[in-house]
């Protein structure tokens, strides 16, 4: 590999007297799935938002790409990098492959849709399971059905039109994507990251869900207090003492019976008397 | 003085050389030459302007309940015109009441979106409520140079508040033609961008569009569309809110679509309604802007119920 996709060079961010990240390096290589795990507040979002250029800050570098990334144009870097956040406003009522189009945008001459966009939009829709919702109003469907919607629009973003330059290099940022999903739709999601990956896609995820992370990553970095705890693959970072410094919440950490991870189970000893209230993020869903 | 189809296209015919179809006197062509056409377009271009403006406001603030009207924009540039007018300032000669038009919805405008962006997001009840403040805000400015006005001026200013197409001249229609084209060309230029923007303008960033620079050139082309159409026409409410719903249910909220098509109704419909308001109560006339409210307010409220089901607004 000439660099990597995404190199986060010891980002600091302060709000006031708050440090909402300190000292924080991440580095994303082709092909590669991570997840950023950590307790509510522990800074996921903050570093995602820098990571996207939506925050920034004086302290650190940030390099996607090879480039840094001020110095990219915004609609070259829309080809390749896509973000799909925990909810997304749209209250129109678009039928369903006019919302995946929308992810075409950044490939569009002229504003003209060109028939290689409508059959990637389709391919997306078939991809997250939803070829039939393709004349369905937007605004009819279920929370988790547009979540997937959007998601086929953030694959149709960064996929390539049989006349255009190929990008070898492409990056998707998913910000707690799965939230809104039953546990089915949860792993055809984030099978689908994974299959990305697999043709050199990047994939940067915050989970909540720690089995999740422990079944696709495959390298977790742990948040806490702004700080990156651990960095690694899941076996290495998720331990009992880990965990728990991270989330303050006692876990018992087994072997999956059937895959080659581990297997976080809560409440593995009494979380009385740490002052903990917010057990179920740690528990998983 | 009757005209019928037929006269009208032999004395249109007539101007570029095609042998008239009906005989029609010398009366009829200049009434239709002075009075009548210039009228029409002035409906056409100022429903094209109201619509496009409206279709456009609603993508910046990401909701159908943005109107031109109810958010102030109309008498933020009903103030400035008002006040070329009473204080008899005319530096741009037959332009100066557009410009300064312009320059009260501008404000409006950037008023409004400053008032009801909170964290990146539009509230709507903030954003209707400060449209009801800076409308009564520029309510009572204008109400001040109503007051000082002549008995000339005062009459002038009253139609023109009520909204008319009376005053169509075409010295009207060539100082609000520049304008309201540039608005009604120009914005489908963006419709991509609008449509990024009802993702919200994190997500439309990510999508590549330069989300500020967008927004500041959707502002002045909304208060050129709106300005122009208030310098000349008055306030004419609501044509900027029923338009592009009736579009949207019709074609989908796309703005590739709705732009051009919000043009098209825009202008069938003021015409129309500008067609009601000299027949209604002939031989006087009702002023136009009485008539759109009439039709536009209701559906308002229609959409305000709308709204208050899940899956609405």
């Amino acid at each position: 590999m000439a660099y990597n996709l995404l190199n986060i060079h010891s980002l600091s961010c302060r709000v006031g007297e708050k440090a909402l990240l300190s000292d924080v390096s991440v580095e994303l290589m082709p092909g590669e799935f991570l997840v950023v795990i950590g307790r509510n507040g522990a800074g996921k979002t903050t570093l995602l938002k820098h990571a996207v250029g939506e925050m920034h800050s004086p302290q650190g570098q940030i390099e996607i790409f090879g480039q840094l990334l001020e110095s990219h144009s915004a609609r070259e870097l829309a080809k390749k990098r896509a973000v799909l956040a925990q909810s997304t406003p749209l209250h129109f009522d678009y039928q369903v492959l006019e919302v995946v189009l929308l992810g075409r945008i950044p490939h569009q001459k002229r504003q003209v849709e060109t028939v290689d966009d409508v059959n990637i939009a389709r391919e997306c829709l078939a991809r997250v399971g939803l070829e039939d919702y393709e004349e369905r109003d937007y605004l009819t469907l279920s929370g988790g059905e547009q979540q997937r919607v959007h998601l086929a629009r953030v694959l149709a973003q960064i996929e390539h039109a049989p006349g255009e330059i190929h990008q070898p290099e492409r990056l998707l940022f998913l910000d707690e994507p799965i939230s809104s999903l039953d546990i089915a739709h949860q792993h055809e999601v984030l099978d689908l990251a994974k299959q990305l990956t697999t043709e050199g896609v990047g994939v940067f995820a915050i989970l909540h869900d720690l089995n999740l992370a422990a079944q696709y990553a495959d390298r977790i970095v742990i948040l806490s207090q702004g700080k990156v705890l651990a960095t690694g693959a899941p076996t290495q970072v998720l331990t009992q003492e880990t965990l728990y410094e991270a989330f303050h919440y006692h876990v018992h950490v087994a072997r999956h019976p059937n895959l080659d991870c581990p297997l976080i189970i809560s409440g593995g000893r009494r979380n009385t008397g740490d002052g903990i209230r917010e057990t179920g993020e740690a528990t998983g869903r | 003085m009757p005209i019928t189809p037929l006269q009208v296209i032999s004395i249109l015919g007539g101007k570029i050389g095609i042998p008239p179809l009906a005989a029609f006197d010398s009366q009829q062509e200049a009434v239709l030459f002075a009075i009548r056409l210039p009228r029409v377009l002035l409906a056409v271009l100022v429903g094209a302007g109201l619509a496009v403006s409206g279709a456009a406001l609603q993508g910046l603030f990401r909701n159908p309940l943005a109107d031109p009207g109810l958010l102030g924009i109309s008498s933020g540039a009903s103030l400035l015109v008002a006040g070329t007018v009473v204080l008899d300032i005319s530096p741009l000669g037959i332009y100066t009441p557009s410009v300064a038009a312009f320059i009260g919805s501008t404000c409006s405008t950037v008023a409004i979106y400053l008032l009801a962006q909170k964290d990146r997001r539009t509230n709507v009840a903030t954003m209707l409520l400060a449209g009801i403040a800076i409308n009564a805000l520029c309510s009572a400015g204008t109400g001040i140079f109503t007051y000082l006005s002549s008995d000339d001026q005062l009459r002038m200013l009253v139609f023109w508040q009520l909204g008319s197409l009376g005053g169509a001249t075409w010295t009207a229609v060539a100082s609000a033609a520049p304008l309201i084209l540039l608005c009604v060309i120009t914005m489908p230029l963006m419709a991509n961008s609008l449509n990024a923007l009802l993702l919200g303008e994190a997500n439309a960033r990510f999508l590549g569009i330069s989300v500020e620079a967008i927004k500041t050139l959707l502002v002045v082309l909304i208060a050129l569309g709106v300005g122009a159409g208030v310098a000349v026409a008055g306030m004419i409410g609501f044509v900027g809110l029923v338009v592009p719903h009736l579009v949207r249910m019709l074609a989908g909220p796309s703005h590739r679509i709705l732009l051009p098509a919000s043009a098209l109704l825009g202008s069938t419909l003021l015409v129309l309604a500008d067609l009601l308001s000299r027949t209604i109560v002939a031989p006087a006339e009702l002023p136009i802007g009485l008539v759109t409210a009439f039709v536009g307010a209701p559906f308002f409220l229609y959409l305000l119920l709308q709204s208050r089901k899940p899956g609405g607004i």
